[in-house]
């Protein structure tokens, strides 16, 4: 597969150069860091999806866009009812920082495909976004939770992101 | 002699005996009630034994939204949101495999028996 469809998973990976006199990796991340964390990854999967549905003239696509839209946004309004029942706010960190400036390449990048190419563009990359993300939670987030409801709503929202990373290996399977 | 009371404790219990006939009766006409749950992206029971004229019911229990969707689309519950329930009176014929459209490695069969 392309390296430049990991680039996503590259920024997530368990060190990052980046320092701002706060966390420098996602290990040290509080629990308002990783649910800003993981709204923006949702919202950002969103923003794919959108871009989707704007280029993309496969039914396919436009479905499994719409998926994405759909459950990344129930995720998130849990997410933001959970954070209102605790009284706290997310917090802005590196890592979503990070997640936005690659998404922002990456959706100027997209944007000028179009047809098949697009979409095998698409797919291979809501692929290996889910993997990346799945790994960051399941193996970094989800252990260092401190939280038991927050922790509780990664856990289920890891079996959605789960099932949207094999939606997506079939998606990309079919298009080859 | 059975005295009076005795008696109309009689009839009162054959009213409720035949009470409980008419609704047993009426409960074998419409078939067995089966449940789905849908759970972690996992329709539970993933085979389920059912007869024509059983009602199976579905039950979204995720926090996204499901289908349950014949594979021939021809009968679909719609958007089951959490918690939202569906459901379907089998008949004779009807398409036994199904899954959720939006999730189409969602799988899912019933087993209809031949009567």
């Amino acid at each position: 597969m392309n390296p430049k469809l990991f680039l996503t998973a590259l920024a997530l990976s368990v060190s990052l150069s980046v320092s701002n006199g706060y966390a420098e990796s996602p290990a040290e991340l509080n629990d308002l860091e990783i649910a800003h964390v993981a709204y923006t990854a949702d919202s950002i999967d969103i923003r794919y999806a959108h871009l989707a549905l704007a280029i993309s003239k496969n039914p396919e696509i436009h479905e499994f866009a719409r998926t994405m839209i759909r459950d990344h946004s129930a995720v998130n309004e849990e997410a933001l009812a959970l954070l209102q029942e605790l009284n706290v706010q997310p917090q802005d960190n590196f890592l979503s920082q990070k997640l936005n400036s690659d998404a922002d390449e990456l959706v100027a990048e997209m944007s000028q495909l179009s047809g098949a190419a697009f979409d095998k563009r698409y797919a291979e990359n809501e692929l290996g976004y889910h993997q990346a993300v799945n790994g960051l939670v399941e193996e970094t987030f989800i252990p260092n939770i401190e939280t038991p409801q927050v922790k509780e709503l990664f856990v289920k929202a890891l079996k959605i992101f789960k099932a949207h990373e094999q939606h997506a290996a079939m998606m990309v399977e079919s298009l080859k | 002699m059975i005295s009076r009371r005795a008696a109309l404790a009689f009839v009162g219990a054959a009213l409720a005996g035949s009470r409980w006939l008419s609704n047993r009766s009426a409960a074998a006409d419409s078939g067995v009630i089966h449940r789905v749950e849908i759970r972690d992206f996992v329709f539970a029971p993933p085979r389920l034994e059912v007869s024509p004229g059983d009602r199976i019911i579905w039950i979204n229990r995720d926090i996204v939204p499901h289908t349950a969707t014949a594979s021939d689309k021809s009968w679909d519950s719609g958007t089951l949101g959490t918690n939202e329930e569906w459901q379907m009176t089998l008949e004779a014929g009807m398409e036994a495999d199904y899954f959720c459209r939006f999730h189409p490695m969602m799988k899912a069969r019933l087993e209809i028996r031949q009567t």
